[in-house]
């Protein structure tokens, strides 16, 4: 659960609910009678830091149901919901949903979630991870200028990165920008499958990071993407905005780690946006 | 600025790639230094001899060989494709083809059947 002080406004973001061991986020489970909430899972025991908002990503339904998520704060036994009801339309393995939550919760909340099934018979399990933002969420005054990094033109693409090897293990980073033109102040982080129309089914953990390489820093930790055997794509394709406080003239750098080893399924494509 | 990559002396596993490079390189780190950025497509790290390699091609199998070879999928379908001259199967061939459309083609790790 990496998190950093921006270098500048003070600002964190920090991923909670990753799953390292395979790529993935807690597994909420449904009950197994339909329509019936099934028990809490764990998010995070104790919040890092105080936050202003969540950053919610749902993926990898087991179910070909409709889910509704309750998300809750407190000690286990005495939760309080939070956030109830959110929907999603599972199709197994193939969709995801991520949203950004204004929602002030001080450091050392423990935060969990439950969901149910539904409408006709059936159980299931689907991932969750949050990510929490500090002391910023999204400000769009003075801003109106954006500049992407990490396009490859040439190939209609962005940065490759490869996760390596080593399945559930964060690969090595890659540049996307030697030097920011300009500061960037939210940030949006696109994600393509480097038209790769045949995938495997597989989880990822993407890291943001600014720094020289050798001595990169994390900004963005473990953002959950998921691709599958039916969507033949890998999704959520855009995530954030993200507020950050990145100075003119950094390094911009991506790794993930995959819960596949396959030597052309686990890369992906990495672009991002800066808002300033 | 001139491309390098970074990896562990010790075990060869690359760290980073990029133009802009720490100086000075963290200790246990080693740089390659690279003609350019590496072509992600078409060569992968490999730690062992801590170099680039050529990244091996995508196997796909043909769900239309599953269904037409392997007994354990459907066996009817084997018979009566064996039961037919090389006209008919041609036929058959083109509309299983049609039938299975993007999803023809599969990884290793696939299922046969389809969600």
């Amino acid at each position: 659960m990496p998190d950093v002080a921006m270098q500048q406004g003070s600002n964190r973001i920090t991923t909670v609910g990753e799953a390292t061991g395979d790529s993935s986020g807690v597994t909420l489970t449904a009950n197994a009678t339909q329509n019936v909430k099934g028990s809490y899972a764990e998010i995070v025991a104790s919040t890092p830091f105080d936050s202003c908002a969540l950053y919610v990503i749902l993926a990898r339904p087991s179910a070909n149901l409709d889910y509704l998520i309750d998300i809750a704060i407190g000690a286990g036994g005495s939760e309080k919901i939070i956030v109830e009801n959110l929907l999603i339309s599972g199709k197994i393995d193939d969709t995801t949903m991520d949203l950004l939550i204004p929602f002030n919760l001080p450091a050392g909340t423990r935060l969990s979630a439950r969901c149910q099934c539904g409408p006709s018979a059936g159980s299931g399990t689907i991932d969750i991870a949050v990510s929490l933002f500090g002391r910023a969420i999204l400000q769009s005054h003075g801003l109106s200028c954006c500049t992407t990094y990490g396009a490859a033109t040439g190939s209609s693409g962005a940065t490759g990165i490869d996760p390596g090897g080593t399945a559930n293990t964060k690969g090595s980073y890659a540049e996307i920008e030697d030097a920011t033109a300009k500061p960037i102040r939210q940030l949006i982080v696109q994600v393509g499958d480097r038209a790769n129309n045949i995938m495997t089914t597989a989880t990822w953990l993407l890291d943001i990071a600014i720094g020289a390489a050798g001595s990169e820093v994390v900004l963005i930790p473990d953002l959950l993407l998921v691709a599958s055997t039916g969507n033949d794509t890998i999704l959520p394709g855009v995530l954030g905005p993200f507020p950050v406080w990145v100075p003119a003239g950094s390094r911009l750098a991506a790794r993930a780690q995959c819960s596949i080893n396959d030597a052309t399924d686990r890369l992906i494509d990495v672009g991002i946006i800066g808002v300033y | 600025m001139a491309w390098q990559a970074l990896y562990e002396t010790a075990t060869g596993r690359l760290v980073s790639v990029g133009s802009v490079v720490a100086e000075p390189l963290p200790a246990g780190l080693a740089a390659l230094a690279l003609a350019g950025p590496p072509n992600v497509d078409g060569e992968m790290w490999d730690a062992g001899t801590r170099a680039f390699v050529a990244r091996p091609a995508k196997v796909l199998i043909d769900r239309l060989d599953d269904l037409i070879t392997d007994s354990r999928y459907s066996a009817d379908l084997i018979a009566l494709w064996n039961a037919l001259n090389a006209t008919n199967r041609n036929r058959l061939r083109t509309g299983l083809i049609r039938l299975l459309g993007s999803q023809r083609w599969r990884t290793a790790g696939e299922a046969v059947d389809l969600r």
